[in-house]
């Protein structure tokens, strides 16, 4: 068994399969099928396409009949609705306008009034979602599938690579990721967990066979304003960075699940973030300003 | 990890998994139902049915030896008219030569040999059928209707089916009924069976509960509880049976029959061989006392390279009919008499391969199919063997076209 990489570029971020093989060309055809997917995902739901699901639906706002959309992404708005309503609003898919008020490069803060100005675009409630038809009532809004649909297309790629008998192996788009199965010596995968501070670098690693891991931080994009700094993660009800932790990391058997975990609990902040970490009951780390680690037992240790 | 077992999964996780169960890429076993496919497609299949010609200790040297082969041509469209709507068309011409089991006798031993019918029989058959899905939140509901003609035998059927997905998304109930009006009109054959009917009919109603359920992200299982009647004349009016002291008796079944069937399908998707294992098993029983048991299991692997290969085994064995004998020593009490083959006590075994490839829209498949009957397959210990079973080999060519 030979191990076998697959490096590509997808969703703005570098992606790679690392798989066992004893055929090459067996591994380069399932890698091919995956990367098909990944890419089949990212040009369906990218917002920078004009001939995207997301652009077609953003094009109707405002406009009273909607648009109809196919299945899988209908499957989609209904799991955004069910993340929404579980974590009380924080979770909300229209609230990428608020990036017109928010420009990280400018280093500058936003005035109120533009941030009040996107915040009246935001929120589920203003979206008529009854299958097949989506409506966004308010003319200027937009939906934002960039929240998920990554760590969809991780779940999505591997399950193409396990179809084709891949069982040792593991997927990783910009570093959400998922196992395909352990070494093939049973030896399970070592994952590192990003710091925050100093992102090529581990803060900690954890070990994996089965299953997903997915991370959100507010180190991606951020700006340093009068000694604070404001990342690009927006409340979708205040229209302001949040304040908590400096990232989030669950382990969950989907990447799907461990994604909108860990992004429902960076929203919630500190004490409730990690309350309903805890109420989860899947294993987590997070780690707050100061770098100071917490989370289930037997990751942190 | 130790969180991870103490309690049973949180109200927000399970909330979380549910929502994302219904994706497909989440459940790789289940079938996707309830929605209108997302472009039109054809599926054209063209078979050759071929039966064994029967064994020399069988046949009893009269009629023809070579018995039926029938070439088929089929035809699906799918076609779905907007989100709420799909019909689908099914027609299929067949078209058949060669003899059929008339009636059996005893040979010098004592043991039964058939006699088959004089002369080559050809014969050709229209079928039509029509299928409407309404998809209604989350309702499926399915109108259908056909026809299906030959030279005698004429039959015009239809139903409707509801299936209604539970909220969880992962239950679906089925229901049904659907009725048949069938008109039998045997070719007339004066010289050589003058007692054959003119003309009679038969009909049958069908109604049908089930459950489908999505165990985890790789298996589903379904079953099926099945009632079925049939009445008028469900006889077979070419055939003849053998009975000491009434010569020219012909085969005379009730006039009622009503059958019931459970069917258990089992899916599922293996992440060790990264291919789909099905396993059905189908239990039968009928008033005429013919009970029947059915397993079937196939193996579904598809390659990287667009192959699919699908190996499937299945199993049959069924028990007589009260009333059927090889051939009749004593003249019976009711009348009834058959000499079927289909009525007899025995067992089966059918060999199935099938390869498929895809590119870009097109699929091709082409399959193969052994049939063999036999008293020893039967699950009971069957004394006489009907000299009549049948043994088949079966090719079919498919070519698929979905439209974008």
């Amino acid at each position: 068994m030979e191990i076998y990489n697959f490096p590509f570029r997808a969703m703005g971020s570098p992606c790679e399969f690392q798989l066992y093989t004893s055929d090459k060309s067996h591994a380069e055809q399932a890698c091919k099928k995956a990367h098909t997917e990944v890419m089949r995902l990212e040009k369906k739901y990218s917002r920078y396409r004009k001939d995207s699901v997301t652009t077609a639906i953003n094009n109707s706002s405002g406009n009273k009949k909607g648009v109809k959309v196919d299945s899988e992404t209908a499957l989609l708005l209904d799991y955004a609705q069910t993340v929404h309503k579980q974590s009380a609003g924080l979770f909300d898919i229209t609230s990428g306008v608020l990036r017109r008020a928010w420009d990280f490069k400018s280093n500058q803060l936003p005035s109120q009034s533009k941030i009040d100005e996107s915040l009246e675009l935001v929120g589920w409630d203003f979206v008529e979602w009854q299958r097949p038809n989506i409506v966004l009532t308010k003319s200027g809004m937009e939906l934002d599938f960039g929240g998920y649909v990554k760590e969809y297309a991780v779940d999505a790629a591997a399950n193409k690579l396990t179809e084709h008998g891949i069982n040792a192996g593991i997927v990783d788009l910009g570093g959400d990721l998922k196992t395909l199965g352990p070494h093939p010596d049973g030896k399970p995968w070592q994952i590192g967990i990003r710091h925050p501070r100093d992102p090529e670098k581990p803060i900690a690693t954890t070990t994996l066979s089965h299953g997903a891991v997915a991370s959100s931080g507010d180190y991606e994009r951020y700006m340093t304003v009068g000694g604070k700094r404001y990342t690009h993660v927006l409340n979708p009800k205040t229209g302001w960075p949040i304040e908590g932790f400096s990232g989030v990391t669950v382990i969950a058997s989907e990447c799907l699940i461990a994604g909108s975990c860990s992004t429902v609990a960076m929203l919630k902040g500190e004490n409730d973030g990690k309350k309903w970490l805890d109420s989860l009951q899947l294993p987590y780390i997070c780690i707050d300003q100061d770098m100071n680690i917490q989370g289930t037992t037997a990751l942190v240790s | 990890m130790q969180n991870n077992k103490k309690n049973a999964i949180s109200p927000t996780l399970a909330a979380l998994y549910s929502a994302a169960f219904t994706l497909p890429v989440y459940h790789k076993a289940a079938n996707s139902a309830g929605t209108p496919d997302s472009s039109p497609s054809i599926n054209v299949r063209v078979s050759q049915y071929d039966e064994d010609r029967l064994s020399n200790g069988d046949f009893s040297g009269i009629g023809e030896r070579e018995r039926y082969d029938i070439d088929v041509g089929q035809i699906r469209v799918v076609y779905p008219i907007n989100d709420t709507m799909q019909i689908t068309v099914d027609s299929a011409y067949e078209k058949m030569s060669g003899a059929s089991p008339w009636f059996v006798v005893p040979d010098v031993n004592g043991d039964p040999v058939q006699v088959m019918s004089g002369a080559t029989i050809d014969d050709e058959r229209f079928d039509f059928k029509a299928k409407l899905d309404i998809f209604k939140g989350q309702y499926t509901i399915s109108p259908s209707f056909g026809i299906s003609t030959e030279n005698d035998y004429d039959a015009i059927f239809g139903g409707i089916g509801i299936a209604r997905e539970l909220d969880n998304k992962t239950t679906t109930l089925r229901g049904g009924v659907a009725a048949s009006f069938d008109q039998v009109e045997p070719t007339s054959d004066p010289l050589i069976d003058p007692g054959r009917i003119d003309s009679d009919d038969k009909e049958n109603f069908t109604g049908y509960v089930g459950i489908g359920q999505v165990i985890n992200k790789n298996t589903v299982v379904q079953s099926t509880a099945t009632v079925s009647h049939y009445s008028g004349f469900l006889s077979d009016p070419y055939k003849l049976v053998s009975v000491v002291g009434l010569p020219g008796a012909r085969d005379n079944r009730p006039d009622d029959r009503t059958q019931y069937i459970w069917s258990l399908q089992l899916r599922r998707w293996s992440e060790l061989f990264g291919a789909a294992l099905h396993a059905d098993y189908r239990f039968y029983y009928d008033d005429w006392e013919i009970r029947s048991h059915t397993m079937d299991v196939a193996f579904l692997k598809h390659t990287e390279s667009g192959w699919s290969f699908e190996y499937s085994m299945r199993y049959y064995s069924q028990t007589q009919a009260e009333f059927y004998e090889p051939f009749y020593q004593t003249i019976r009490d009711d009348g009834y008499y058959s000499s079927d083959y289909r009525l007899s006590p025995y067992g089966a075994l059918s060999f199935r391969v099938k390869l498929a490839e895809t590119f870009n829209n097109w699929t091709v498949s082409l399959s193969a199919e052994r049939y063999i009957s036999d008293k020893s397959y039967s699950l009971q210990s069957v004394d006489v063997e009907n000299p009549g079973l049948v043994d088949f080999t079966l090719f079919t060519l498919g070519v698929d076209y979905i439209f974008e």
